[in-house]
């Protein structure tokens, strides 16, 4: 599962502003749940698989292009973030795909 | 031309550690949609982000990796809305004061699709009218009285929503702001100060569904699916990042 990203919202069943944890599986939104009741509002499992295909092989094909913006803006900074991006990019995508596969089943 | 994006004074309610602001959507975070569209606003010249003091290294990021089109200048807003704005327009001043900026398109970073089409429409109403505010039809609305009864009312009155980006005219605001303060005045958004405080009415248009602000966890989904539905672009395609 991805590391959630915490942040003030007003949830629509106990009606209070409250922390929600928000899930991503890349750049989509695959699960929302209140802090406080517990509301969840999930991406459907069908929907959120295809979309995921579909927005990682989005990701793959422009990634290139990514990497050598950056490289141009800053160097330096690129080039020695560059092994930790890659060591821990294997780890992020599988992190993906079990918070869309796995709870999907 | 000044466009100000309002970042500050959200998610701070209950304490949680997130910004409404730099909650990613899409691929990239809140704040970044629209500061790209104000990118694409000829009109604009600066933009302001206004931002919480403990978010200045966030933000900085986001900028660097997210946004195109020049520089932003980073504001530390205040604890209310009015007091963001008045933190960004007082960051203006010498501008306004000297004719530099004679406009300021405001806008709440959780309304990540503005168009570049509707912020155009309300600059050159602003341009018109003095201040002009985009806003939408609240049919739906009923009032009931204190019982909870529906009051009907032989009085025909129109309801709308208010929407951002709001644009005024950049001395009528900064002076608004100031006599407001004076009189520790704090308006629930930039128009409620301006009508309240400057000469001249604010002038409605209509404005745009999608536009939609970002309160319930639900709305980032369907912002998402909207965003999905436009290509990922208000009106010129985005790079993403």
């Amino acid at each position: 599962m991805t590391s959630p990203v915490i942040v003030t919202l007003r949830c629509g069943q106990c009606g209070r502003e409250t922390p929600h944890e928000l899930h991503y599986a890349g750049r989509l939104l695959a699960l929302t749940e209140c802090g406080v009741c517990g509301f969840t509002i999930r991406h459907s499992g069908s929907d959120m698989k295809s979309s995921y295909v579909a927005d990682l092989g989005q990701r793959l094909a422009t990634k290139p292009r990514r990497m050598l913006r950056r490289f141009a803006r800053h160097p330096l900074r690129f080039a020695s973030g560059l092994p930790a991006s890659v060591l821990a990019k294997p780890r992020g995508i599988i992190d993906e795909w079990q918070t869309v596969f796995r709870r999907g089943r | 031309m000044a466009g100000v994006v309002l970042a500050a004074g959200t998610g701070s309610r209950m304490g949680a550690d997130g910004n409404k602001a730099f909650i990613p959507l899409a691929g990239r975070t809140l704040v970044s949609w629209s500061l790209n569209t104000m990118a694409d606003v000829r009109e604009i010249s600066r933009r302001i982000l206004v931002i919480r003091r403990t978010d200045q290294s966030m933000a900085e990021a986001v900028i660097d990796r997210e946004v195109r089109g020049g520089p932003v200048e980073l504001v530390v807003g205040g604890p209310s809305r009015h007091a963001s704005e008045s933190a960004a327009l007082k960051h203006l001043a010498p501008s306004i004061e000297d004719g530099d900026v004679d406009y300021i398109l405001l806008h709440d970073a959780a309304r990540p699709l503005m168009s570049v089409t509707l912020a155009r429409k309300i600059v050159a109403a602003a341009e018109t009218y003095g201040a002009a505010i985009p806003v939408l039809s609240a049919g739906e609305i009923a009032q009931v009285t204190e019982n909870g009864e529906l009051n009907r009312t032989k009085e025909q009155l129109r309801f709308v929503s208010a929407q951002t980006p709001q644009c005024f005219k950049a001395t009528a605001l900064l002076g608004a702001y100031l006599d407001a303060e004076k009189d520790g005045f704090e308006g629930t958004d930039t128009s409620a100060c301006f009508a309240d405080y400057a000469d001249g009415a604010v002038q409605s248009i209509r404005g745009e569904s999608q536009n939609i602000k970002v309160t319930y966890p639900q709305d980032l989904f369907l912002a998402e699916m909207l965003l999905h539905a436009l290509h990922y672009s208000l009106d010129r395609r985005v790079e993403d990042d």
